[in-house]
């Protein structure tokens, strides 16, 4: 009985004593194999190799466009620049005529609204110009 | 010393450009328009003084009041004057930068302006000779008397000025129908759009038109009326208030003129 209790050194030894492949440099090294295989692999080197070409082609691709959006806010901003839409008061006309465009009748319709925009604000009354109110009574 | 020099030379044509900048400055209807308020306002600080030094003398009674009285008086004349000569300068440039008014026209009025500005400077000129407080009295009633004269002449220009604009206007439209009469000729003979409906709408337009032009030629005959002192003074006021009155429809019929040419060209430009 005492003797079965009794541990022996050796026995103690080869309970504590660690396994060299369940060491964490142990597995390093296994992970290393195995990334190597992977990459000897030639399935994985040709994907690799596509994801590579792919993001080389999309960051020339970013480059491009952001250095042509530049060119065009800093150099050509004026002739990029397209007018201000404005509020027409003329009514659509949904049947155009063949003198939808003619040039008379377009230099006549300038001319209707530049008189009409001049008769709206037209003002009569000289307002600043009343006769002067003076003290024409003087006497002692 | 050659920086000093050249400091100099930098600035010589400075010096040079001053003189010549102000004398190139133009005296135009803002600048005449300007000086007027900057006279009426010497004028209001002269009148204060003038009621101030009456209101004095007639406590007083003394000579140095009567003195002073007389002498406050005299400026406050003579600023009055002064208003009236600016006001009728200013009536003047507003006059010669308004368009729609015949060369013959400003011309007349041009010089019985020139005619009332002389009558007030020679009239400020005498103010200093006046000797006492009834004599300066006399030289106020004279200038009120000859102001109530000049009034025609003023309503006329206020009047004449917006006739002007009515002139430039009615023209102006009636330029835009005849063009309009010639396109509709130009596209009736070619017969590639109709054109019947644009024709009576031209007869409705030029109706427009003739009824403006009728509002204007009403107020003409009113400035006539001013001119030729018909108009009692008291009346002045009245016929001018009237007399815009008629511009302002003489303006709505152009308007009105001018939204109906507006469907004509609409009408041109629908198939």
């Amino acid at each position: 009985m005492d003797e079965n209790n009794i541990e022996t050194p050796n026995q103690d030894q080869n309970i504590n004593e660690p396994e060299p492949l369940q060491s964490p440099i142990g597995k390093d090294i296994k992970n290393i194999d195995l990334i190597i295989q992977k990459i000897t692999n030639p399935n994985f080197k040709n994907k690799l190799l596509k994801l590579a070409a792919f993001l080389v082609i999309l960051i020339f691709t970013v480059f491009i466009a952001a250095f042509a959006f530049r060119m065009i806010r800093t150099n050509n901003l004026e002739s990029t620049s397209s007018p201000l839409p404005t509020a027409s008061t003329q009514p659509e006309i949904k049947n155009p005529s063949p003198y939808y465009n003619d040039e008379e009748i377009l230099e006549i319709e300038d001319r209707i609204q530049k008189i009409e925009k001049e008769l709206d604000i037209v003002n009569f009354r000289e307002e600043t110009l009343r006769i002067p109110s003076l003290d024409w009574k003087i006497n002692f | 010393m050659k920086r000093f020099l050249g400091i100099l030379l930098l600035f010589i044509p400075f010096f040079f450009s001053v003189p010549v900048t102000f004398s190139q400055e133009e005296f135009d209807y803002q600048k005449a328009y300007k000086d007027y308020i900057y006279t009426f306002e010497l004028y209001k600080k002269a009148h204060s003084d003038y009621l101030l030094a009456k209101s004095q003398y007639n406590q007083a009674k003394t000579l140095a009041s009567q003195t002073k009285a007389r002498d406050v008086t005299a400026i406050m004349l003579e600023k009055r004057d002064e208003v009236v000569i600016t006001y009728f300068t200013t009536l003047r440039m507003l006059l010669s930068e308004s368009d729609g008014i015949t060369d013959a026209e400003k011309q007349g009025l041009f010089i019985r302006i020139d005619s009332e500005v002389a009558w007030f400077k020679n009239h400020k000129s005498q103010i200093p000779s006046a000797g006492t407080l009834a004599d300066l009295s006399e030289d106020s009633l004279e200038a009120a008397e000859h102001f109530v004269l000049t009034k025609p002449l003023i309503y006329e220009v206020l009047l004449v000025i917006p006739v002007g604009k009515i002139e430039i206007f009615k023209t102006e439209a009636s330029s835009i129908l005849d063009d309009i009469k010639n396109k509709t000729e130009k596209v009736r003979q070619k017969g590639d759009h109709d054109t019947t409906k644009i024709e009576r709408w031209i007869i409705e337009t030029q109706n427009k038109l003739t009824r403006s032009i009728d509002k204007e030629v009403a107020a003409q005959a009113n400035i006539a009326s001013i001119q030729s002192g018909n108009v009692k003074d008291k009346d002045l006021d009245k016929v001018y208030n009237e007399t815009i009155s008629l511009l302002q429809e003489s303006n709505q019929f152009l308007r009105e003129a001018s939204q109906f040419m507006k469907e004509i060209v609409k009408e041109f430009k629908e198939a």
